[in-house]
C-alpha cells in the first residue's frame, strides 16, 4: 500500500490495545484495593454482639 | 463486587469485539479493492468514521447519564459514573479520529493539519471532554461533583452536533459524510458499504466493552473511597473526646439503588 494507511490500522489498534490493558491492570488493581476492605466489614460483621 | 452475569456478558463482547475488530481490519486490508478516485487510501475510510461515530455515541452517552443525574426523580451516582466512564472513552476515540483523520489529510490534502470547519471543531470536542474529565478531579464531595461535571458534560455536547454539520454549514476541506448525509443516500455500495458497516458495528462492540471495564473501575474506585471515609470518621469516634466533637456529614453514596440525599 503506501505507508498512510498501515499507519492508520496500526494507530487505531495500538491506542485501542494499549487502553484496554490499561483498564484490565486499573481494574484488577481496585479489586486488590478493595478486598482487605471487604474483608475487614465481613469480620467486623460477624464478630458477636456483647 | 461485580456479579457473576456482568463478568460472562463483558467477557463475550470483548471476544465478539476482538474477531469483528480483526475481520474489518482483514476486509479493509486486504480485500476490498482500491478506490478510482483515492486509490488505496480509501482503506481509511474502514477505521476513521467508526472511530468517529463512537466519539459521538460515547458523548451521547455521557450526556444521558448527565440527565439522569441532574434530573432528580432518578437521581443516582451511578449514572453520574456511567456518563464519566463514557467520557473517557470518547475521548481516546476521539483522539483516534483526529490522529487517522492527520493520517489520511497529509496524503489527500497535502498538510497533517488545517484550521478547517470540521477539523477544528473536533479539536475543540476533545479539549472540551479532556476539560469534563479535568474538573471531576477537581476536590469536592461526590454530589458536588456529579452536578458540576453533568452540566460541563451537556454543555460539552452542544458541539456534537455542530461536528456533525460543520461539513454543511461551513465549505470546507473534508469530504461530506459518506452515509449519513443530508439526502441520506449513501455515497459507497456493494463490499465497501459492507465492510465500512462492520467497521461501525466492530468498533461499537469494542466501545461497550470498554465502557463496562470503565464502569465498573468507577464504581470500585466509589466504594474505596467511601470505605476509607468510612474508616475516618471510625477513628475519629474512638479517639477520647470524640464525644465532644460533633460527626462530620459523609459522601457515602452507600447503596447505588437509592437516590442519594441532596
Amino acid at each position: 500500500m503506501n505507508g498512510y494507511v498501515e499507519a492508520g490500522y496500526l494507530a487505531v489498534l495500538g491506542v485501542l490495545a494499549g487502553y484496554s490493558v490499561l483498564l484490565v491492570g486499573r481494574s484488577r488493581r481496585m479489586k486488590k484495593v478493595l478486598l482487605p476492605v471487604k474483608v475487614k466489614a465481613d469480620r467486623e460483621e460477624s464478630r458477636p454482639t456483647e | 463486587m461485580e456479579s457473576r452475569g456482568y463478568r460472562w456478558s463483558r467477557r463475550a463482547i470483548g471476544i465478539v469485539s476482538l474477531l469483528l475488530v480483526a475481520a474489518t481490519v482483514i476486509l479493509g486490508l486486504w480485500i476490498t479493492p482500491p478506490d478510482v478516485v483515492q486509490g488505496q487510501l480509501v482503506r481509511l475510510i474502514y477505521v476513521h468514521p467508526p472511530v468517529a461515530w463512537v466519539a459521538y455515541l460515547a458523548y451521547g452517552v455521557t450526556s444521558i447519564g448527565s440527565i439522569l443525574y441532574l434530573w432528580k426523580r432518578t437521581r443516582n451516582l451511578k449514572w453520574d459514573l456511567l456518563a464519566a466512564a463514557s467520557a473517557e472513552v470518547g475521548v481516546v476515540f476521539t483522539g483516534l479520529t483526529l490522529i487517522t483523520g492527520s493520517i489520511w489529510g497529509r496524503p489527500a490534502w497535502g498538510v497533517w493539519w488545517t484550521w478547517d470547519a470540521r477539523l477544528t471543531t473536533t479539536a475543540l470536542l476533545f479539549v472540551l471532554y479532556l476539560g469534563y474529565l479535568a474538573l471531576r478531579r477537581v476536590p469536592a464531595d461526590s454530589h458536588q461533583r456529579a452536578v458540576r461535571s453533568s452540566i460541563a458534560g451537556l454543555i460539552a455536547f452542544i458541539d456534537v452536533p455542530i461536528v456533525h454539520q460543520s461539513v454543511v454549514w461551513w465549505r470546507t476541506l473534508h469530504q461530506g459524510a459518506t452515509v449519513l448525509n443530508p439526502s441520506l443516500s449513501p455515497k459507497i455500495h456493494g463490499e465497501m458499504a459492507m465492510t465500512l458497516l462492520l467497521g461501525f458495528i466492530s468498533f461499537t462492540s469494542v466501545y461497550a466493552w470498554m465502557l463496562m471495564h470503565r464502569y465498573q473501575i468507577a464504581i470500585l474506585e466509589q466504594k474505596v473511597l467511601d470505605a476509607e471515609l468510612d474508616q475516618l470518621i471510625e477513628e475519629r469516634r474512638r479517639e477520647p473526646d470524640s464525644e465532644s466533637r460533633q460527626a462530620r456529614p459523609t459522601n457515602d453514596v452507600g447503596n447505588f439503588d437509592q437516590p442519594s440525599k441532596v
